[in-house]
C-alpha cells in the first residue's frame, strides 16, 4: 500500500502571542508542539490519534492541511510537499479538514450553498458542482436538509454539513480534528457511522479523538505524548500497552475495562477482545455453553 | 439551597412568526445538596432552561423559588440571585479576560464591592478548590495556561463569589480523558465537601449516571423523564429513541440480549454493574 500522509522529522515550534484560540490544545506550549514526528499514513486506511491536550495532535491535523508549516521536517500529501505554496489548494482538497466546532466552518446561510462554497472556490464546472453536492448531500443523510439555514440544524446535522462541504471536494483523505466533541451522543453517533462508511468506500480517515470508544473504531491508533507518537500499533495492541496509555493521560475503553473486571472474577476474556460489541459477542456466546445442559 | 420550578415555559419572538416554545410547562425540584443532571438533545431546552435558573432569562410564564423566594419577581435582587447561584457556561474558558489569573477570578468579587483582604481570602480558597497552585499560577496570564488550566480557572472565577448552587454545562467536553476525571472529581468534591448544590447539564450518559444523584430528561421544552439514574436509565429504549445515549454498562447489556444472551440488568449503570449481571447470569446458567 502507498502513503496519503507523511511526516518525517516534523518539528512545529508555534510563536507567542500566536496560539490559535479556536481549540485549547496550543496554548500551554512553549516549546516545540510537535518534536521530530515521523508517520506514513496508508492511503485508505482508518488511523485513530490519541493524546492529552497539549499533546500536538491538532498541530499535527493543521501541518498536514497546510494551515502550519513545519519549522523542520517535512509533511507530504499524495507526494506533495506542503511547505510549497503553490500547492496548497490542491493539499486541502485531497486531505479535507473538519474541525471540533461546527458553528466555526459554517460560511453560507442555505445547507446546500454553504455545501457548494469548496468545490466553487476550486473552480469546478456549475453543472458538476450541482451533482457533486447533491452527492455529498446524500452520502451523509443530510439532503433533506439542503434547503435549510444550517443554524436551524442540530449540532450533528451541523457537522454533517461540513462533512458534506468537504466531500464535494472529493478528497482522498478526511482528517476529523474532534469533530464529535460537542455533539449529542445521537450526533456522536451520527457522526460515526459517516465517517465508518466514507472509509469503507476508500477515503482515508484520520479520527483525532479524546474518546477512546471512538479510537477502537479504527484500524490503527497512534498515541501522541509532549509532541511526539509514543505508540503505534492496532486497537487491541495499543489498549494492552496499559503503562503507556496510563502515562499519556488517557484511559481504557469501557469495554476493557469490564473486561479486566471479568477476568479478575475468573471469566476468560480473551485479550483482544475491546470493543463494546465484541465483549457482548464473547460473553452471549460463553454463556451458551451453559445451555446445553 | 433547593431551587422549585413551576409550570415554567419560554417562547422565543412570542407573538411572531418564527415564535418557539423552548420551554412547555416545565416543573421539578433541585434538592439541597443533590447533583441533579438534566440531559436531553441539542435543542431540548437544556440552556435555556438553565439561563433561568440564575436570572439571564425571564419567561414567559412559570415562577422559579430559589428557597422560597421567587427569583423571576421583578422586586428580587439579581446581583444577589446571582451570587447565590452561579452559572459556568460551555467553554468559560473562552470567557477569561483579565491580565492574570488571579485578577480574573478576583473580577467577581471585586464587583460585589467586597474588602481587599476578602476579595485575596476568596481567590486563595476558590484556587485550592480547583487545583490550581497559587504561587505558580496567580500572576501568570491565563493565555498562558493549558486548555483544562484554563477552564479551572474560569470556574474558580464563579467559585469565588461562594454559590450555594453551582450550574456548570458541560464542564468536561473537550478535555483529555485525565483532565475529564479531574474536573468532574472537583464537581464531586464540591458537592460532598462544600455542601454545594450541583446542576450538571451533561451530554456524556457515563458522567451522569456515576456523579448524579438526580437526573431530568429534556425533550422537546418539555421533561420527559426525571428520577434517579438507575429509575431513569431503565427506560432505556425510550432514551434511545430520543437520540440520547446510555451509560455503558446499560448499552453492554442491551448488546448481549441483541446477541440472543437473555440477560436480565434494567438497573445497570456501569461496567461494574454489567459485570457483576454477567456473574449472576453466569451462575443462574450453571444451576
Amino acid at each position: 500500500m502507498s502513503s496519503i500522509v507523511t511526516a518525517e522529522n516534523l518539528k512545529y515550534v508555534y510563536e507567542r502571542q500566536e496560539s490559535p484560540e479556536e481549540n485549547s490544545e496550543q496554548a500551554e506550549e512553549p516549546a516545540s508542539a510537535i518534536d521530530g514526528l515521523s508517520i506514513s499514513i496508508e492511503k485508505g486506511s482508518f488511523t485513530a490519534i490519541i493524546g492529552s491536550n497539549g499533546s500536538g495532535k491538532s498541530t499535527f491535523a493543521k501541518c498536514i492541511n497546510a494551515l502550519l508549516v513545519p519549522t523542520e521536517g517535512r509533511v507530504t500529501v499524495d507526494g506533495m510537499d506542503t511547505a510549497d505554496d503553490e500547492m496548497v489548494w490542491d493539499i486541502r482538497s485531497t486531505a479535507g479538514m473538519v474541525f471540533q466546532n461546527p458553528d466555526n466552518q459554517i460560511v453560507s446561510s442555505i445547507v446546500e450553498d454553504d455545501v457548494a462554497f469548496g468545490p466553487e472556490n476550486l473552480g469546478v464546472p456549475t453543472p458538476e458542482i450541482r451533482e457533486r453536492i447533491d452527492r455529498a448531500m446524500k452520502e451523509v443523510g443530510i439532503y433533506e436538509l439542503r434547503k435549510r439555514a444550517p443554524h436551524t440544524l442540530s449540532g450533528g446535522q451541523k457537522q454533517r454539513v461540513a462533512i458534506a462541504g468537504v466531500l464535494a471536494m472529493e478528497p482522498q483523505c478526511i482528517i476529523f480534528d474532534e469533530s464529535t466533541a460537542m455533539l449529542d451522543p445521537g450526533g456522536r453517533s451520527d457522526v460515526m457511522d459517516v465517517i465508518e462508511k466514507l472509509n469503507s468506500r476508500g477515503i482515508t480517515i484520520i479520527l483525532i479523538t479524546h474518546y477512546m470508544e471512538e479510537a477502537v473504531r479504527a484500524d490503527r491508533i497512534i498515541i501522541m505524548h509532549d509532541g511526539r507518537a509514543v505508540s503505534d500499533g492496532t486497537p487491541s495492541e495499543i489498549f494492552s500497552r496499559r503503562s503507556i496509555i496510563k502515562d499519556a493521560g488517557l484511559e481504557l475503553p469501557y469495554a476493557v475495562r469490564t473486561a479486566d473486571v471479568l477476568r479478575g472474577k475468573g471469566v476468560p476474556v480473551p485479550d483482544g477482545v475491546i470493543t463494546i460489541e465484541a465483549l457482548a459477542a464473547w460473553l452471549a456466546d460463553y454463556g451458551r455453553q451453559y445451555d446445553a445442559d | 439551597m433547593r431551587i422549585d420550578v413551576q409550570n415554567l415555559t419560554h417562547i422565543y419572538n412570542e407573538g411572531q412568526t418564527d415564535e418557539v416554545t423552548a420551554l412547555d410547562d416545565v416543573s421539578f425540584t433541585v434538592g439541597e445538596g443533590s447533583i441533579t443532571g438534566i440531559i436531553g438533545h441539542t435543542g431540548s431546552g437544556k440552556s435555556t432552561l438553565i439561563q433561568h435558573m440564575n436570572g439571564l432569562l425571564k419567561p414567559s410564564s412559570g415562577k422559579i423559588f430559589a428557597d422560597g423566594t421567587d427569583i423571576t419577581s421583578k422586586d428580587v435582587s439579581m446581583p444577589e440571585i446571582r451570587r447565590k447561584i452561579g452559572l459556568v457556561f460551555q467553554y468559560p474558558e473562552y470567557q477569561l479576560f483579565e491580565e492574570t489569573v488571579a485578577k480574573d477570578i478576583a473580577f467577581g468579587p471585586k464587583n460585589l464591592g467586597m474588602s481587599d483582604a476578602e476579595i485575596e481570602k476568596r481567590v486563595h480558597t476558590a484556587m485550592s478548590l480547583t487545583d490550581l497552585d497559587y504561587e505558580k499560577f496567580a500572576v501568570k496570564s491565563p493565555f498562558e495556561l493549558s486548555g483544562g488550566q484554563k477552564r479551572r480557572v474560569a470556574i474558580a472565577g464563579v467559585l469565588a463569589m461562594e454559590p450555594e448552587v453551582l450550574i456548570l454545562d458541560e464542564p468536561a467536553a473537550g478535555l483529555d480523558p485525565a483532565s475529564h476525571r479531574s474536573m468532574m472529581e472537583l464537581v464531586r468534591r464540591l458537592n460532598t465537601e462544600h455542601n454545594t448544590t450541583i446542576v450538571l447539564v451533561s451530554h456524556n450518559m457515563d458522567d451522569v449516571a456515576e456523579y448524579c444523584t438526580d437526573v431530568i430528561v429534556m425533550d422537546d421544552g418539555k421533561i420527559f423523564l426525571s428520577g434517579t439514574p438507575r429509575e431513569v436509565f431503565r427506560h432505556s429504549s425510550e432514551l434511545e429513541s430520543k437520540g440520547l445515549g446510555l451509560p455503558f454498562g446499560q448499552c453492554l447489556i442491551r448488546e448481549m440480549n441483541r446477541q440472543g444472551a437473555d440477560i436480565s440488568g434494567d438497573s445497570v449503570l456501569s461496567g461494574e454493574d454489567a459485570a457483576e449481571a454477567v456473574l449472576r447470569w453466569l451462575e443462574e446458567k450453571k444451576c
